[in-house]
């Protein structure tokens, strides 16, 4: 391996954005090397050309404008050029394509679970290789931040938000998943006894893995699975059992509050003029926080109790269910 | 154009020797109580200069204690809670007892009076007020190394510092305290620079040192408030539950992000800007010339702070909704 490879210093790259990541890298870091060994060897040069001597006068520095902007004005295309690069990449990588894998990532303290397409979960992510893979996180108590440095990506999970994330891995293998946002730690139990070190639980106990498989390994996981809850299933209990139907209907019919039937996705005007595009987050504040956005047309504060109550998985489902009501 | 002398706030001149050229500041009162009650500059940065080397110490001690936790993987010396508290006080005591003060407190207060040519700085009381309000935010801080203390990091982001169980109050009580003295200083700097240069010392021959200064005060006095005011929320948020930055109330923990980082992204600025100002000056009195395009550097000190305080702290939140 040569020292000039990206992969000297950093950790194997795994996805295919990575090499884009890599190369900015190393583009700013081997020029930070030149301009550094650069400056070191003029100012000694200069230090020992023009050190003190007998028979030798301090001269005054004098004024040279076309020097002075000259020093300005070069840096500027070349922080322009890496800004540009950085920001575009930054760009390609927070866009999903199409048709990627949607996986649900919930970080708790002090671990993880993921949850597939059809509803089954487990705290480590398999994922299949060369295919686009969306994840959509969320934290039930603190900050957490997801982090693989195979695949040169990181996002902080927010409690009370959907942030996301994608990524397609390139090559089967095993990587390891950190919790980079610091989110506390303990040495003892509820009752205050000490316990052994190796039962210790923290932020830095926050790990998990990816397993890149190849689809063939993958579909035999997923079926390795068994039949799991459906949430679409669980969302349409959930609105009977958690009393949604009181207000809402599944049909279009408009009663006390707006029928969910035709919501997902929607452009729907507020009450107070503006217009919303119904997504994760969208539904998630309405049904959490109802007073928060109004639809056009209700009253204000909204007659819609709170359902902080609801768990993240519950509101998943309820969404899920939302979006089959076409 | 100010004149030299200038009688200041209640005829004192924040100059102990009275300009008198045999009696240095040093030997023109003696006793204790002539430096606790010292309205000199020269003396209220000598004292900013040993409570900062104790500062810088303490915090050197944290560090080192994690280090050598981290000596070994599992348990070394220090349980995880102990280690999440220290590296806690480490950042504070880094960021807010040393890094910020020690230039601006220290040597600002010791040289830009005199490079300017005046007696003092502009309010040679507030300079006291200012040190002494900045033993107190010290004092707070020692009060929340002797409890308890927060184990949320220097940034104190909610949820967390919300959720958990030691002290975040007398910390936070400390950073918005410190806070305040930082203020304090800044607005005398600049009230000096601008009022007292003397008789042609026109702003493009100030030295760059007094340029730094008057780039970190500006930055003082903008971002500085926000972080006060921002504590000062959270300790509401924690003490009644007003629901700003907590998610379960229907705050937004991102919002706090934003607000925290409006001062501390521009106070890594008041570090590196006074640190140039000080090289600057070094380089230019050990190869006895003048700086080449001084106004260059300047303008340049003055537009990274402005530029700092309007970045409102974008770089550092990471995290993008979807
Ligand atoms: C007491 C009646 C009532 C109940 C019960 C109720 N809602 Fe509502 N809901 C409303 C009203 C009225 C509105 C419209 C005003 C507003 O935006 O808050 C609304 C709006 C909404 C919206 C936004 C709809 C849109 O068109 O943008 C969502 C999503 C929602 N509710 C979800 C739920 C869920 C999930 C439950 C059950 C867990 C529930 N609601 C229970 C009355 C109710
Ligand atoms: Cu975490």
């Amino acid at each position: 391996m040569s020292i000039f490879a990206p992969s000297f210093q950093l950790p194997e790259a795994m996805s295919a954005s990575a090499a884009n990541v890599d190369a900015l890298y190393s583009f700013i870091f081997w020029l930070s090397v030149v301009l550094f060994v650069g400056i070191m060897v003029a100012t000694v040069y200069f230090v020992w050309v023009y050190r003190k001597r007998p028979g030798h006068k301090a001269e005054p520095t004098g004024h040279n404008l076309f020097l002075q902007i000259g020093l300005a004005v070069a840096p500027i295309p070349l922080l322009v050029g890496m800004f540009h690069w950085g920001f575009k990449g930054y760009m390609d990588m927070s866009i999903a394509p199409a048709g990627a894998m949607e996986v649900r990532v919930r970080g708790f303290q002090w671990g993880w679970e993921f949850e597939y397409p059809g509803g089954e979960t487990d705290s480590v992510l398999h994922v299949p290789v060369n295919r686009p893979v969306k994840l959509i996180m969320s934290s039930s108590d603190v900050l957490h931040s997801f982090y693989v440095p195979q695949l040169r990506v990181k996002r902080d999970l927010v409690p009370g938000m959907f942030t996301s994330l994608w990524f397609q891995p390139d090559k089967t293998g095993k990587m390891d998943v950190f919790c980079t946002e610091y989110c506390g730690g303990k040495s003892k139990d509820q009752n205050g006894n000490e316990l052994a070190p190796s039962e210790y639980k923290g932020h830095w106990s926050m790990l998990s893995q990816i397993v890149v498989d190849t689809q063939e390994d993958f579909d035999k996981y997923i079926q390795g699975k068994g039949t799991p809850k459906d949430p679409v299933e669980f969302g349409k209990a959930l609105y009977t059992q958690k009393g949604c139907n009181a207000c809402h209907s599944v049909d279009g019919s408009v009663g006390v509050a707006p029928s969910w039937k035709g919501l997902w996705a929607r452009s729907e005007p507020m009450l107070d003029g503006s217009m919303v595009t119904v997504d994760g987050n969208y539904l998630r504040e309405s049904i959490v926080l109802p007073s928060a956005k109004i639809v056009k047309g209700y009253g204000s504060p909204s007659i819609m109790p709170s359902y902080q109550g609801l768990k993240d998985k519950e509101i998943d489902a309820i969404i899920e269910y939302m979006k089959t009501l076409k | 154009m100010a004149a030299l002398d200038i009688p200041i706030a209640g005829g004192q001149t924040g100059d102990e020797a009275h300009g008198d050229p045999n009696v240095n500041y040093l030997k023109a009162n003696r006793g204790v109580m002539s430096w606790l009650w010292t309205v000199d500059h020269k003396r209220i940065g000598l004292l900013y200069l040993s409570t900062v080397a104790l500062a810088f110490l303490v915090g050197g001690l944290f560090a080192l204690v994690m280090r050598l936790e981290l000596f070994t993987a599992g348990k070394t010396i220090v349980d995880p809670e102990t280690y999440h508290r220290f590296f806690t006080l480490h950042g504070v005591v880094m960021v807010f007892l040393f890094l910020i003060p020690a230039i601006p407190a220290v040597l600002g207060n010791f040289l830009l009076p005199l490079m300017v040519g005046a007696r003092g700085l502009a309010f040679p009381r507030l300079n006291m007020l200012s040190f002494y309000i900045y033993v107190t935010g010290a004092v707070f801080c020692v009060a929340a190394i002797i409890m308890e203390s927060a184990d949320t990091g220097w940034t104190f982001y909610t949820p967390y510092s919300m959720a958990t169980k030691g002290c975040v109050l007398a910390l936070m009580l400390s950073v918005m305290v410190l806070g305040l003295s930082s203020i304090l200083t800044g607005i005398n700097f600049i009230v000096t620079i601008h009022k007292m240069r003397a008789p042609g010392l026109t702003w493009a021959r100030l030295p760059l040192f007094g340029w730094g200064m008057y780039a970190t005060a500006i930055t003082q006095i903008l971002a500085t408030p926000v972080l006060v005011i921002t504590l000062g929320l959270l300790i509401f948020e924690r003490v009644l539950g007003l629901g700003l930055f907590d998610p379960k109330l229907g705050g937004d923990p991102v919002l706090f992000q934003h607000f925290f980082w409006f001062y501390a992204h521009p106070a890594v600025y008041i570090t590196v800007v006074s640190g140039m100002a000080v090289v600057s000056e070094i380089i230019a009195t050990f190869s006895r010339r003048a700086v080449f395009g001084q106004l260059a550097i300047a303008t340049s000190s003055l537009a990274l702070a402005l530029l700092g305080v309007s970045r409102l702290g974008k770089p550092h939140v990471s995290c993008r909704y979807e």
